[in-house]
């Protein structure tokens, strides 16, 4: 087993944890947290491909992806805001007005 | 003017003035106006015909293709010009002019718009009947026959405030659709026997062509649409009921020309039962034994234009059953001759009834006095259809016996007719003029006025002559006739003379007996039993299969559709439960969404 | 692959995997912020050791700088609005477990199986060359992230505007 490959697999457990909190978390700012836990798995898969592969290419991807994660996470902690105000609650189980 | 546009003349005068009154409403308003311009393209009408008339050695058939298929054409329309069309273009030019003066007088009393109406539809019926006359093929020959249908319809329903009228109107137009299904079946049938439609096409085919297996067939079903348009036994029942019209309708539609429409019918396609003697035989029966029995239940009706409706789905029994026995000259010439003195007879009894406001014969009585006119054209009409020479009914009654001479059966039946015949005439005719008036309104008729009293005069001058122009007659058609006396012939005056002494003992001015005959046996005559035969059909067949067939479309039909949106309802109903509202069961379906990719990538692929 | 670097390399791993199952499991919500904070500082760790040393201090500026903070304020603000402790436990573990456990065993079983190129002795990236791609051949998404950005931080702050100011 090579660097390249032990980086993979703990992307992988990373983004298996990430799923776990993703599914399990209540709070919406938990959920939030195990995004950016498997958005972090992406990126350690993107950094080390570019070990790899060479060039600059892989790491400029990486931090577009963290870019875009702050933005997302600049959104999604406002919603959590807006839902707080609004709900006096962060519980996602109770926003579920679009249920059948 | 040429002939052809003389021919052309006949049916698009009538046409022209229906839409003038029928279209533009301050014309059809005005019942005079109406009138005057029905009346006038009526004249014109006739005045083609008769020029026509004298041309009849020169045969033409005007065409235009109409329905092309493929590079052939379906159908053609167009005008037939012969011997047999032009002595029936005479005959219903005449009686529908006279029936239409005649009207004038008659409708005196009515209000204006209704008159307008009632003219276009006069002059629509006298455009169908036409164009049905000059028919050169089948196809053309039904349209016309459906429109003739049509303002039997709208003239029966004249009175259509009345309850009765309306249901007379609706009973005809239905019973003769009912033949009218035979007739279009026939069309189909004709089309892949002979892949045409025109008469001339078809006699070709027959002669010269390969034999048909089933000549009978067509024939069969034409004479389905001549049944029920010629009142023949059993769909004669809507013809006493269509007395609900006003008179003069009766007399023009019912009995000079509409009814005829079917044996003029025959006459046209009677080449098609010539090739069939089967078919031949089966008219024959049915006419006798229609004019039998029409006959009988005539004898026992109280109503005076009831019995007249009897008496001509009697003569209309007789023609149809010359022509069955292969004799189109004597059918055709009783229906010349009948359409005359039988609409006389309707026009004398309505300007009765015009004077005493009845239709029943217990309520008059004596008319002969007040009515010098109306009682003579009434016996000028009885005399003639009872048969006695040398008025023109007798010629026509001699050939059509004639005709039957070698069918016994049929023989007997007519000459059974030959004798009630004058019987219920002789009744109808002293039980109304003779004797004394049996209610007030009968104390003092008024003779009607000189417009319905000329077109009397006319057709009364024409039942006592017409009889003279028989070989002219028969050259015309070119069929022979063969007037000889025979023991038949005068077996047949004898048996007229007696029906009149027969009435003349029952019911003479003496007499004041209504019915001759007991009344248990009155009862059951006028209970008409196939009238019962119909509400039967149609309470236990028509009903219950309609109702089977509800039955199915609203459980079996509509509960399929019903059990398809319940299954659509329940399963909606259980999958929105999937739909959870939560994003986290979303993600979850996603996750395995995409582990069933990745698997399916590194196993399936 | 050295025995020193194969340690270093296993500690922080093991950092990052703690940090995350701190993440996902701690019971309250500031100590699951941390653990995060934890996990993404041993991840720039990883970059390091991968010779991205920029991207490990981006890594270390935005995330444990940016995001921790701005996690750690929505946390307290949410705690003010609600009134009180915020709960942070988890339910359905199951499900939630045998997902995770599905994914890493696919993902992993295929991983272990791969024929994985070993690192080539190539060139260090370094922060002059990621400059110059972002202002050369990536220079058009990098304006463009540049509007989202902005486009992002306006639309939190509609989104999380008091109604009636």
């Amino acid at each position: 087993m090579n660097e390249i490959q032990f980086c993979l697999l703990l992307a992988v457990a990373l983004f298996s944890i990430g799923i776990y909190g993703l599914l399990t978390r209540r709070n919406a700012i938990g959920i939030l947290l195990s995004i950016e836990l498997m958005a972090n798995a992406v990126n350690i898969n993107l950094v080390a491909f570019s070990r790899v592969h060479g060039g600059a290419a892989g790491q400029v991807f990486a931090l577009f992806a963290i870019a875009l994660t702050v933005a997302e996470v600049a959104i999604g902690l406002g919603l959590v805001i807006l839902m707080a105000r609004t709900r006096k609650s962060i519980n996602v189980d109770e926003a579920r007005d679009l249920h059948g | 003017m040429n002939l052809h546009s003389l021919a052309l003349a006949i049916p698009l005068l009538p046409l022209a003035a229906a839409a003038i009154v029928g279209l533009v409403r301050p014309i059809g308003r005005r019942g005079g106006l109406a009138a005057t311009i029905s009346i006038a393209a009526a004249a014109a009408s006739l005045g083609c015909a008769l020029l026509l008339l004298s041309h009849t050695a020169e045969r033409f058939v005007l065409k235009l293709p109409w329905l092309p298929v493929g590079g052939r054409t379906l159908a053609e329309v167009g005008l037939r010009f012969d011997g047999i069309s032009a002595p029936m273009l005479v005959v219903v030019g005449t009686v529908a002019l006279m029936v239409q003066i005649y009207s004038v007088g008659y409708l005196s009393d009515e209000a204006s718009g209704p008159r307008g109406r009632y003219f276009t539809w006069q002059s629509l019926f006298l455009f169908a009947m036409q164009g049905f006359v000059l028919s050169p093929n089948l196809l053309q020959l039904f349209s016309f026959y459906e429109l003739i249908g049509l303002c039997s319809y709208l003239l029966i329903g004249y009175y259509w405030e009345k309850p009765s009228a309306g249901r007379a109107a609706v009973k005809a137009f239905w019973i003769t659709k009912l033949g009218d299904v035979g007739f279009l079946i026939g069309l189909l049938v004709c089309w892949t026997q002979y892949k045409s439609f025109d008469l001339a096409a078809i006699e070709h085919a027959m002669t010269a062509g390969p034999a048909q297996a089933n000549t009978w067939l067509l024939p069969a079903l034409l004479f389905c649409g001549v049944a029920s348009k010629s009142a023949q036994f059993p769909l004669h029942v809507w013809l006493p009921d269509a007395m609900e019209g006003p008179t003069p309708v009766s007399a023009l539609l019912h009995a000079a020309t509409m009814v005829a429409a079917g044996v003029y019918l025959l006459v046209s396609t009677s080449f098609l039962f010539a090739a069939s003697p089967v078919m031949g035989e089966v008219v024959m029966y049915v006419g006798a034994f229609t004019a039998v029995f029409a006959a009988l239940q005539g004898c026992v009706q109280n109503d005076i234009k009831r019995v007249l409706a009897y008496s001509t789905c009697s003569q209309l029994g007789l023609m149809v059953a010359a022509i069955g026995a292969g004799s189109v000259a004597a059918g055709y010439f009783h229906l010349v001759t009948h359409a005359f003195f039988k609409s006389l007879l309707f026009l004398a009894a309505g300007s009765a009834i015009h004077a005493v406001h009845t239709n029943d014969l217990r309520e008059m009585g004596g008319l002969g006095r007040g009515m010098r006119w109306t009682g003579v054209f009434f016996g000028v009409g009885m005399l003639a259809l009872a048969g006695i020479p040398p008025l023109s009914g007798f010629f026509s009654k001699e050939l059509i016996l004639a005709s039957l001479e070698e069918h016994p059966v049929a023989l007997v039946l007519g000459l059974a007719t030959t004798i009630m015949t004058p019987y219920y005439m002789g009744r109808a005719f002293l039980l109304a003029f003779s004797g004394k008036p049996r209610s007030a309104a009968a104390e003092h008729p008024h003779e009607s006025g000189w417009l319905m009293r000329g077109p009397m005069l006319l057709l009364c001058s024409l039942a006592l002559i017409m009889g003279v122009f028989l070989w002219s007659f028969a050259d015309t058609i070119h069929e022979p006739v063969h007037l000889e006396v025979t023991s038949i012939g005068l077996l047949g005056i004898a048996l007229a003379l007696a029906g009149l002494g027969l009435a003349w003992v029952f019911h003479g001015p003496r007499k004041t007996v209504i019915d001759a005959l007991p009344k248990s046996l009155l009862e059951a005559a006028r209970s008409s039993g196939v009238d019962a035969l119909y509400v039967f059909g149609w309470r236990h067949v028509v009903f219950v299969f309609a109702a089977t067939v509800s039955f199915f479309d609203r459980y079996i039909v509509d509960g399929l559709m019903n059990l398809i949106g319940w299954a659509g309802d329940r399963a909606g109903d259980a999958l929105r439960r999937v739909q959870t509202g939560r994003a986290q069961d979303y993600v979850l379906a996603l996750f395995l969404g995409l582990l069933a990719l990745v698997a399916w990538g590194v196993w399936g692929g | 692959m050295s025995a020193l670097e194969i340690l270093g390399l296993s500690l922080l791993a093991l950092f990052v995997l703690a940090g995350a199952l701190g993440t996902v499991l701690s019971k309250n919500l500031v100590h699951s912020v941390l653990w995060l904070a934890l996990a993404l500082v041993a991840t720039a760790g990883i970059y390091v050791r991968l010779t991205a040393g920029f991207l490990a201090g981006a890594q270390v500026l935005l995330y444990a700088g940016g995001v921790i903070t701005l996690a750690i304020f929505a946390v307290m603000l949410s705690a003010r609005i609600e009134g009180g402790p915020i709960p942070n436990e988890s339910a359905k573990r199951g499900r939630g477990a045998l997902v995770a456990l599905a994914v890493a065993g696919l993902f992993g079983g295929v991983l272990l199986q791969a024929d994985v190129l070993a690192p080539r002795d190539l060139p260090v990236v370094d922060a002059a060359d990621i400059g110059r791609s972002f202002l050369g051949e990536y220079v058009l998404p990098f304006e463009v992230l540049s509007v989202l950005l902005v486009a992002a931080m306006i639309g939190a702050i509609v989104i999380a505007r008091r109604e009636d100011p």
